[in-house]
Order: structure tokens, then sequence, then C-alpha cells
């Protein structure tokens, strides 16, 4: 008789895991892990996608990828991209941030204007600037006299990455901010007024009271904007398109084209790998970095 | 002394304001000159784009843009996908996440490690098989098929957000209704989801945001005109041969349109999601 109701309580346990873990868990593990798992091995194979079968080649795409130059310009690109947007939007974000930390008028009006930005997203956001570059700058060069603003945007190399980093940091300094000031809000007014009796100055208040605290965002909003602009894709398709001569492709594009365009689905899945453990690497190493100067409040 | 350093202050903000309100003004002129130019027809554009539409004010580009991007279908296609992919997160992951959290084992543990490892894994790792995969699963060109691969794709974040906020709801009163004979599934929905409601709303609306702007993935699986969203059909109007600049301003500010909505609406959450949700973006 009681081996029956534990025998009842166990079955009805090992339903309740079904229902509530199995519908995620499957969705995971055949869209998300299963070709994961594929492109790893893909990366090893020569397959074009259309044959049924194909060799497997070991570390030769990965050898192949070493000489190919294209793809190191595109890697080369996209990182030095991902450094100026992170500097830039850290930076601006950082500085919203602080002035509407203070008892400033209409400030959740200011919050969220300054986020708008973000909401645009895919090639929408990038289709947006290229109206703004080639019809409202050239208006602003004539009315300032500022040659740098006339120019053609999107025929030389330099124009064309100058404008991906500058659409970017529009797109997401407003995101940075958000994430500075539940940082600032967060650090006790008694540090501060502790200062201010000791007599700081309000620029060594910033320097060595206020930004030691907020450390942990500075970590956290470094990693977001290194790791989403080196993910960078919808934005370059959609403002440069790789052009001039495919010289501001980022890495994402230049995988898709090998990948799809050109067939070469084993050849693509190394790239794309390449890539993964690239931002793995960054991202961990700035992580390491800047955790390590974060203070106890 | 204390008067001076008021006076200090006060100027202070002052200048702080005046600072912020021009940083806004600025980040904010693309916005203008976008909605400003789409009622105007080409050629005002170019002689005065600062200035207001006044007699040429025109809603031809709107008509324009809505026959030519199929606006309407593409509208529905998007809401659509939006709005079903929002079950995957708010029921699926909220479900596992408080399972994961209640019944801690070597089994969920291990499943914990791997969803949230899975976060730092970005789409580009798995988009090459992933397009071959859903045409032989047959989710592509269905919307029900999209759906299904949102639904997969935000159980990382989405079971991460939701796990946090388990943690913070107390155990007591769960235990309570064990014992009245309430069983985990009613346990689940009547006593810990209102408590968790903040975080579901943050999880829906940071999906949301991303369901609606996807690009890369949704190209994927979805290529059927009929299908298209509207990131889609807006892809396909720009590299149309017959461009036209001021079609093209309706067009995008048909776009924005829905999501500057959303945001107002949502605003508080949508600021909050940013915070929490921070790990993705």
């Amino acid at each position: 008789m009681q081996s029956v109701s534990r025998f009842k309580r166990k079955t009805l346990e090992a339903l309740d895991y079904v229902i509530f873990m199995a519908p995620a868990l499957i969705l995971f593990v055949v869209l998300c892990l299963t070709p994961f798992f594929q492109q790893i091995w893909y990366s090893f194979t020569n397959w074009n996608g259309i044959k049924a079968d194909y060799d497997v080649v070991g570390v030769a795409n990965y050898v192949k990828v070493f000489s190919d130059t294209k793809f190191w310009t595109s890697m080369w690109f996209t990182i030095k991209f991902a450094f100026f947007v992170t500097i830039f939007s850290n930076t601006i974000g950082f500085i919203w941030a602080y002035g509407l930390s203070k008892s400033i008028p209409m400030r959740n009006f200011m919050r969220a204007g300054f986020y708008m930005p973000k909401i645009v997203g895919g090639v929408i956001l990038g289709f947006v600037w290229r109206f703004i570059f080639q019809n409202l700058f050239p208006v602003i060069g004539q009315l300032t006299g500022v040659d740098w603003f006339s120019q053609m945007w999107f025929t030389t190399a330099s124009s064309s990455f100058w404008a991906l980093v500058i659409v970017m940091t529009w797109s997401s300094s407003g995101y940075m901010m958000i994430i500075y000031l539940a940082g600032l809000t967060s650090v006790s007014t008694d540090y501060i007024e502790a200062a201010v009796v000791d007599g700081a100055k309000s620029r060594h208040i910033l320097f060595k009271v206020i930004l030691p605290l907020i450390m942990p965002s500075v970590t956290q909003g470094l990693f977001l904007s290194i790791v989403n602009s080196l993910r960078m894709y919808d934005l370059n398709i959609s403002l440069t398109n790789g052009n001039p001569f495919r010289l501001s492709e980022a890495v994402t594009m230049n995988v898709y084209q090998t990948a799809f365009s050109s067939n070469q689905l084993g050849y693509g899945s190394a790239k794309a790998m390449i890539l993964v453990i690239v931002i793995a690497v960054i991202s961990l190493l700035q992580v390491a970095l800047t955790s390590k100067k974060e203070v106890s409040q | 002394m204390t008067l001076s350093l008021k006076r200090r202050n006060q100027t202070n903000t002052a200048l702080w304001t005046l600072f912020l309100a021009a940083c806004l003004c600025l980040t904010l002129v693309p916005f203008y000159i976008i909605i400003v130019n789409s009622f105007k027809p080409y050629a005002e554009i170019s002689r005065d784009i600062f200035a207001w539409p006044g007699s040429s004010f025109t809603t031809y580009n709107y008509h324009e843009a809505w026959r030519r991007l199929n606006f309407g279908n593409s509208l529905k296609n998007t809401a659509i996908i939006s709005i079903f992919s929002n079950f995957g997160g708010v029921v699926f992951c909220g479900m596992t996440g408080y399972w994961i959290t209640r019944h801690p084992n070597r089994f969920t543990r291990l499943c914990f490690f791997v969803i949230i490892a899975f976060m730092a894994i970005p789409f580009q790792a798995l988009m090459i098989p992933f397009s071959r995969l859903t045409t032989k699963l047959h989710l592509s060109n269905s919307l029900l098929g999209m759906v299904v691969c949102f639904w997969a794709m935000t159980v990382s974040l989405s079971t991460f957000i939701i796990t946090g906020a388990v943690k913070a709801v107390p155990e007591e009163i769960e235990c309570a209704a064990k014992i009245d004979g309430c069983n985990a599934f009613r346990t689940y929905w009547l006593i810990v989801f209102p408590q968790i409601k903040g975080s579901i709303f943050t999880v829906a609306t940071i999906n949301t945001l991303w369901f609606w702007n996807d690009y890369l993935m949704t190209q994927m699986v979805l290529s059927k005109n009929s299908l298209r969203t509207i990131q889609i059909s807006m892809q396909s109007l720009f590299n149309e041969a017959f461009f036209a600049w001021d079609v093209a301003l309706a067009a995008l500010t048909l776009s924005i349109l829905p999501l500057f909505i959303f945001f107002v609406i949502a605003q508080k959450q949508v600021l909050a999601g940013a915070s929490a949700g921070a790990v993705k973006g």
C-alpha cells in the first residue's frame, strides 16, 4: 500500500519535471546547442552545403583562414570599430549619467530622450543615417564651413569606417547612460558628503570617490559595448554594405559572404568560430582587467 | 559660506541642465530631419532640409511607402511574431527558471550552467547550420516556425533573469501552499508568478524590442514575400532600382512609429530592462 503511494508520488514528481523543464529545454537543445556543435563540426570539414557528402579536413580550414588577408582586414576593421565605439559611447554615456544624477529639471524626460536612438534597430538604423550623411551633413558643412561634414561619405574606407562609428555611438550612448545611472544612484551620498567636508574639489570627488565606487558599472558598460560592436551586422549591411570595394566589411558580413554566397560552409564555419573566440578573449580580458579595480562599498 | 556654496550649486545645476538639453537636441536631430522631410516632395527636401513642410505639405510619400512596403502586411507579420514569441520567455522560461531555482540538484544545476554559458555565444556561432536546420524541421517560411525559433533563442537570457527574480521570493508561502494540497503547477501560477511579475515584464520588453528589430535571423528563416517583416521589407525597398528618398523617409517614419509608441507606453519597463538584462543587449 505504502509502496504504491510512493510510486505515485515519484511519477507525479517526474511529470512536474517534464511540465516545467521540458519545453524550454527541448527548444534550447534542438535549436541552440545542436547547430552550435554542428557548426564546430563543419569547421573541420570541406562541405559546400550542396553536395550530400563531404570530407573531414582537420584544421585545414583554420590554417587557410590564417593566410586569408581579406578576413584579417575585416577582423582588424571590426576590432578598431569596437575600440572607438566603446570609448566614445562609454564616455558620452557616463557624462550624461553624471549630469542626470544631479537634481536637474525634467530628468525622466531627458533620460527617455537620450535612450530613444537605441530603440531604432536592425537595418532601419543604417538607412536613417544614410540620409543624414548624404543629405544633412553636406548642408551642415556648407553652413559651418567645416569640410569634414561635406566629404563624400561611403566613398573611402576611412569615411565609411567613421560613419559606422558615429552611428553606433549615437545608438548606444543612451544605453550606456542607463548602465552608469544605475551605478551612480547606488553610490551612497555619505561618501560624497564626507569628501565635501574634508574639502575635496568636485573633480577629485568624481575621480577618487565616485569612479572607484561605480567600477562594476564600468565593467558592465565596457563589456556590453565591446561585445555588441564586435557582433555588428545589421548596421553594416544597411549603412555601407561593405562599400567601397568591401573595405568596410565587418567580420560577420565576411562570414556570411563566405558561407552563403560562395557556398563554403566549412570554411565559413571556421571563420565564424574564430570570431567567437576573438570576442570571448577580448571580453574576458576586459572583464578581468576592470573587475580588478572594483572596490566594495 | 553656506549661502555661496548653495549659489554655486545652483549655477552648477543650471549649467548641467543647459548642457544636457543641448546634447538631447543634438541627439534627436536625426528624428526631426527624418519626420519633417517625410512630408515634403523631393525638390523641397533638397531646397531646405530644416524647414517645416509649409505649403508643399504632402502625405503622398506615406501612401506610396505604405503601398511599396506592403506595410499593412509587414506590420501584421512583425506584430504576430513579436507577440507570440513572447510566450516563450514568459511561460516556458518562467517555469524553467522557477523549477531550476527551487529544485537544486545535479541535473538542474547542469541545465542552469549550460543555459547561462550560452549567453556568451553570439548567433554567429550557430547561424550557418541554423538556416539548414530550420528548413529540415519545417520551421522556415512560416510565422509559427519563426516564433518557435525565437522561443529557443530567448531561453538563455529569459531564464537567467527569472532565476534571479525567483531567488528574491520567500519560499515559506509556497511550502504552506504545498501543505494545503496545491500542486506545483498551481503553486507557480497562483503564488510565485504574481510576485515575479516585474521581472516578467522586463523579460517581455527586452524580448519585444529584440524580436521587432531582428534582421539576421529573421531573413534566414523567412524568405517568402508574403511573410516579410518590417525590417526585411525595408531592406528590399532600399535595394530597389527606382529608389527615392522622399518615399523612403516616409517608410522609415512608419517603421519607427510602432516602436516609438511602445517605448512611450512601456518606458519604465524598457529602461529598467536596459540595466537588468544588460547581459545581452
